[in-house]
């Protein structure tokens, strides 16, 4: 086992974990450290992908800005008695839990059975690939049009936040 | 690389008047906030007019943007219904008192209705895994915010939020399903990843995964079941216009990406011959299975659950989903008549559909009542508007002389042309279940006297002409479908096949 | 033979002329009940003069059939064409209408009985402008199955006719009405979509040259002739199992509005729900319409499948005839009385055509214009008594003989038709049709014969229980039937007892195309078989 390999999975480890961690806690504030943990080593992944520069972006945005955000939305709100927010085991939460064992099996077994042909075609691991530079330069030439329409779907995004906002609800 | 980017620009100009639309829009509802005919004005000038460059632009193959959009007759066409669509709901809202109740965000609503509509003309040219999702992405966003924000009831509210989680779930699945064809790969490209599967050399098993990974996006954005949950809920809570956007525009888009990505994906062009009705598929992927089990699926769960609808909107739903399951059997088919004839089902859906929608609204206008036992006695009061529900259903039931059966004869012609039996069977009988409940609403309005008294429901003349407008279609097409079938027939070309 | 006003054919015409009706009514003004009513006979006696013409030019040798050059009157045009594209071809749908021996009483038969069912709705006084409107679409839809040779064209039609039907039982109808409604209406659509998909299976088998380019058609002569069908196509070949589940779809399309057992049970529903005239357009000519797309579709496209499923036809036939006989007998309610009989009459019809041989299908194709009258006289007759006497139990009245004496006599006629008494015309094709039937058929008609029997006895003991006896109290203000109700009643006697004597005015009309149907559909089974 290379030291990429090592670290690759030491990371997903840790991924998997704080992610099933975060639906689990039963403290909303619990689950945010943990969404936080997550987005850490998800940076960690892109980090091994060469990719320094979303690494980076990501921890900033997503681990600092978002969920320091989260985390005080959920102090303000005071969400109080917080065994209300998850139900009993039930019928349909077993069967839905057995489909999903089963799905997450099934996908286990696939992906253990095909990654050695099935994943051959790695992105070609150029040190430069992650580099500020040169996502500039992707993102306005070739990328240029998924691009602009993020920026619409950010600008629709924003509004629509500013609408439901504003909106009252009558009970 | 500039140079690239300057030549596709002329291709997109309808979107471009879209996008300029929907910037104006916003501004005006900044800056002049009480005038909202003037919105509306607006927004539907900007649509005619991307509609009329639409139509005007000759046809072209090209593909854009380093290959993340094309433009063909394919993507063309289903453009000009995905703006026609809007074009009537930006008119239909004029007229709908729900929507107007909102003084204050109409601007809003009109920005949301632009933006949705160009994220589908996004969705129906992508040619890249990344375009589709964004494209699909702006199109869901717009419309969870839309479904909720007009009406201040807890149900639609409800409704958005049902639908928000269900979108981002599915689409959570329809990323992961990207990721898994890029890393098999290593292309996000349709004709790309097309010619690396022609090799062979993927792991079919792997491919499944991420194909139906794939298609849990498409699924939910046609309402196919078992993706289908959210629709009854939203179609119920959101606004009508709303409503009937989603269940035309919304499923043509989501239909044209689901057909494109099929298609480009999985034919073996080597092996393809002309005038060979079926279309060899790169060997391994059971593509006809999955569709027919879910076309089979669609059309008898809405069928059935149809039945028992008390809530004409919530019956539509049903029906829509019926709908879908009818041009999935063409889907099935995978030729290139079950496409034409899916794409000539959406022209004919179109009228009638939208035309259904708006009949229920400008009743629940008057009534205040979406309950189909309020429709009671509504053959005497509003003649016009019932004879024009009447023809519509009929319509969406199939039968002769109206275009609704074209577009089903044309379903099953390509069906038994593909020697599929037993599906055209499952088809058939599906449309004579439907007819119960289609005729439902028609027994209420001419077949029941109302309980109270009769008093004639007059509309202005403006209403009564935009329903005009759905209903002749509706009846002309149902005899000299001619043009019809040639429309479709050209614009199924697809860029980068024969 | 070519008659044309204004360069457009007398089929077209008389198809279109109750549209011309419907929008003329349309754009009347709700309140001039007159005028509607009066405009709506106007357009159907037009179309019976035009029916009358069409009487008197038939050229009565030419057989029809599977030629074009035997069909009289033709017009054809191009409706549809869509340019050749790689994967389909061209389609191209015609207009096409014409009429042979097998269609020409039909058009008679619907023409007289628009008419009467129009003088008959003048008692209608509910929202009348619609019930005319669609009273006219509805024949506009009966007529053009009857003249379509061209199988889109014929499906077009048949189904047309569906909507206008439901609302007029259902709107206009007594009270079970929707239920009637609705079950006529699902259940002919299912029928009627079985068809579809064969005629969708036909269309892609059958291929005919069109200039230089070879097309698929649905062109009903083209689907007759087995050179046209295309090799490896589903229903090439001889006796293939498609080729049977085709012709069984089919013959389920037809057999519902014949409406044959087990698929009647829709009839008596409809007919009790429907008022007078729709009752007696269903009865008169909707049910005819089942028998005639057997004779004109199902026989001659399936030849096989046609001989080898005869004996079954006849076994429904037979069924049809003794279980609608007894199922008459049973009732206590008029209507329904006659709705059984119409089942069991329609028996006569299946067993006539399984006879596969000229007495037998001449038999059955007498049959079906003559139950067309009398069946029809029946239900205007039950009309008469429920419009005085708002009730159609058969134990509620008794001695009307003396009351209504012009009443009780027409009454007689029917009935004595009805049950096959000689020298009405009923008699004639019921002889025509068992006579048929025993030379292929021994048994099975000697027993189908007992339901003339049932049926003499069914309609003797109704005679009986209305007109003989004494008169109950509260019938002593009936009146006679009036003006209106003889101009209606009186033609359709006269016809039956015309035809009851002197049965050759449609006879000839229809006896060399019988013969070629028997011989066409005998031959092309039989070269078939021998080519095995």
């Amino acid at each position: 086992m290379t030291f990429e390999q090592i670290v690759f999975y030491s990371l997903a480890v840790v991924t998997i974990f704080s992610s099933i961690m975060v639906v689990v806690q039963r403290n909303p504030v619990n689950s945010a450290l943990y969404l936080i943990l997550d987005f850490f080593c998800l940076g960690g992944l892109y980090l091994t992908l060469n990719a320094q520069f979303i690494a980076i972006v990501h921890i900033l945005v997503y681990a600092g800005a978002i969920m320091v955000l989260f985390v005080f939305v959920i102090m303000l709100l005071n969400l109080g008695d917080t065994h209300k927010l998850a139900d009993r085991l039930n019928m349909k939460k077993i069967i839905g839990i057995a489909f999903g064992l089963a799905f997450f099996v099934e996908l286990l077994y696939l992906l253990g059975f095909g990654t050695t042909r099935s994943i051959s075609q790695q992105s070609p691991a150029a040190p430069e690939i992650g580099t500020i530079e040169y996502i500039g330069k992707v993102l306005f030439t070739k990328f240029l049009f998924p691009f602009e329409v993020t920026s619409f779907l950010l600008l629709a995004a924003i509004i629509g936040a500013v609408i439901l906002a504003k909106k009252k609800i009558i009970h | 690389m500039i140079n690239q980017v300057l030549q596709s620009l002329p291709y997109i100009v309808p979107e471009l008047i879209v996008t300029g639309t929907l910037c104006l829009v916003l501004l005006l509802s900044l800056m002049m906030r009480k005038k909202s005919d003037l919105l509306v004005f607006v927004a539907a000038l900007g649509l005619f007019a991307a509609l009329a460059v639409l139509t005007s632009q000759p046809f072209a193959s090209a593909c854009l943007f380093f290959k993340m959009t094309v433009i063909d007759p394919f993507s063309q066409f289903f453009k000009l219904v995905i703006l026609f669509a809007a074009l009537i709901v930006v008119l239909m809202s004029r007229f709908s008192d729900e929507v107007n109740q909102i003084k204050k965000s109409l601007g809003e609503y009109y920005f949301l209705v632009v933006s949705m509509t160009l994220g589908m003309m996004f969705m129906v040219s992508a040619s890249n895994l990344l375009m589709m999702y964004l494209s699909l992405e702006l199109t869901s966003l717009t419309s969870y915010v839309v479904v909720g924000f007009i009406k201040q009831s807890k149900n639609s509210s409800e409704a958005s939020l049902k639908y928000l989680l269900y979108g981002a779930f599915s689409s959570g699945v329809m990323l992961y399903g990207i990721s898994i064809i890029y890393g098999l790969t290593g292309t996000m490209e349709l004709s790309g990843i097309n010619q690396v599967l022609a090799q062979g050399s993927a792991n079919t098993a792997m491919l499944l995964i991420g194909g139906i990974m794939l298609l849990v996006g498409f699924g939910y954005k046609i309402s196919a079941v078992p993706f289908h949950f959210w629709t009854p809920d939203v179609y119920e809570g959101a606004p009508t216009t709303i409503t009937a956007f989603l269940s035309v525009a919304s499923k043509a888009a989501g239909f044209a990406m689901l057909m494109r990505a099929l298609k480009i994906m999985f034919l073996d062009s080597s092996a393809l011959e002309i005038g060979n009705e079926f279309w060899p598929l790169i060997h391994g992927i059971p593509v006809v299975e999955i569709l027919s089990v879910l076309a089979v699926l669609t059309m008898t769960i809405g069928n059935l659950v149809a039945l028992w609808q008390d809530n004409v909107k919530r019956l539509l739903a049903y029906s829509s989903i019926a709908q879908a399951g009818y041009m999935l059997l063409g889907l099935a088919t995978i030729s290139n008549e079950g496409y034409s004839a899916v794409m000539l089902y959406f022209i004919v859906y179109l009228f009638m559909n939208l035309g259904a929608f708006y009949v229920a609204m400008l009743i629940s206008n008057t009534l205040g009542s979406e309950n189909i036992h309020d429709y009671k006695g509504l053959g005497r009061r509003a003649p016009f508007l019932s004879v024009s529900m009447a023809v519509f259903l009929v319509s969406l039931t199939g039968i002769p002389p109206t275009a609704g059966f074209i577009g089903k004869w044309m379903i099953f012609l390509s069906l038994i042309n593909v020697k599929m039996i037993g599906l055209a069977v499952i088809g058939v009988l599906n449309s004579v279940v439907s007819l119960y409940y289609y005729l439902r609403i028609v027994r209420n309005m001419f077949l029941h006297e109302g309980e109270k008294e009769e008093v004639a429901i007059r509309y202005p003349l403006a209403q009564q002409l935009l329903l005009l407008c759905l209903m002749v279609p509706t009846l002309y097409f149902g005899i000299f479908f001619n043009p019809l079938i040639e429309l479709v027939q050209f614009s199924v070309q697809m860029f980068g096949i024969k | 033979m070519e008659i044309k006003f204004l360069h457009i054919g007398i089929l077209t015409w008389i198809t279109f002329l109750p549209v011309l009706g419907m929008i003329v009514v349309l754009l009347l003004p709700k309140e001039q009940k007159q005028a509607i009513r009066w405009t709506s006979l106007a357009f159907t006696i037009l179309q019976v003069i035009l029916a009358v013409v069409i009487f008197q030019n038939f050229d009565r040798t030419l057989a029809g059939i599977n030629s074009k050059e035997g069909m009289q009157f033709v017009e054809q045009y191009r409706w549809i064409d869509i340019k050749s594209t790689s994967w389909i071809g061209r389609i191209a749908i015609d207009y096409f209408v014409g009429i042979d021996g097998i269609s020409v009483p039909m058009v008679l038969l619907t023409a007289l009985i628009s008419c009467i069912a129009v003088i008959s709705s003048f008692s209608i006084e509910k929202s009348i402008k619609g019930y005319f409107a669609l009273l006219l679409l509805l024949d506009t839809g009966m007529m053009g199955v009857f003249v379509a040779l061209d199988f889109f064209l014929f499906y077009v039609f048949w189904e047309i006719m569906l909507l206008p039907m439901y609302f007029l039982i259902g709107v206009w109808g007594g009270p079970r009405r929707e239920y009637a409604a609705i079950k006529f209406f699902i259940y002919t659509l299912l029928g009627s979509v079985l068809m579809l998909l064969a005629m969708l299976a036909l269309y892609f088998s059958v291929t005919i040259k069109d200039g230089n380019e070879v097309i698929h058609t649905f062109n009903m002569l083209a689907m007759m002739n087995p050179e046209n069908f295309v090799h490896g196509s589903l229903l090439e070949g001889v006796g293939t199992s498609w080729r049977y589940v085709a012709y069984i779809a089919l013959f389920i399309g037809f057999a519902i509005k014949v409406p044959a057992f087990p698929f009647h049970t829709w009839l008596p529903d409809a007919h009790v729900e429907a008022p007078t005239a729709i009752s007696v357009i269903l009865a008169g000519v909707l049910l005819k319409m089942g028998t005639y797309g057997l004779m004109r579709i199902a026989f001659p496209i399936f030849p096989d499948a046609a001989i080898h499923y005869l004996y079954p036809l006849a076994f429904i036939g037979f069924i049809n005839i003794i279980y609608g006989a007894y199922c008459a007998m049973a009732q206590k309610d008029f209507k329904k009385l006659i709705a059984y009989s119409s089942v069991s009459h329609m028996g006569i019809v299946l067993l006539g055509m399984a006879a596969m041989n000229t007495q037998g299908m001449m038999g059955a194709m007498f049959q079906m214009f003559n139950h067309g009258t009398i069946t029809a006289m029946l239900f205007l007759i039950v009309g008469v008594i429920y419009d005085r006497a708002h009730t159609r139990g058969l134990d509620d009245f008794g001695g009307l003989m003396n009351k209504m004496p012009k009443y009780s006599g027409i009454m007689m006629i029917a009935f004595f038709a009805a049950l096959g008494l000689p020298g009405l015309s009923g008699f004639i094709s019921e002889a025509f049709s068992f006579l048929g039937a025993f030379q292929t058929f021994k048994w099975l008609t000697i027993a189908s014969a007992f339901g003339i029997i049932l049926t003499a006895a069914y309609m003797l003991w109704t005679l009986q229980r209305v007109f003989l006896g004494t008169l109950p109290e509260k019938w002593n203000n009936l009146t006679d039937i009036n003006g209106r109700e003889m101009a209606m009643l009186v033609p359709l006697a006269v016809i039956v007892i015309i035809l009851g004597i002197y049965p050759s005015p449609v006879l000839d009309l229809m006896n060399s195309s019988a013969n070629a149907l028997v011989d066409f559909v005998k031959n092309s089974a039989g070269i078939a078989m021998l080519g095995q």
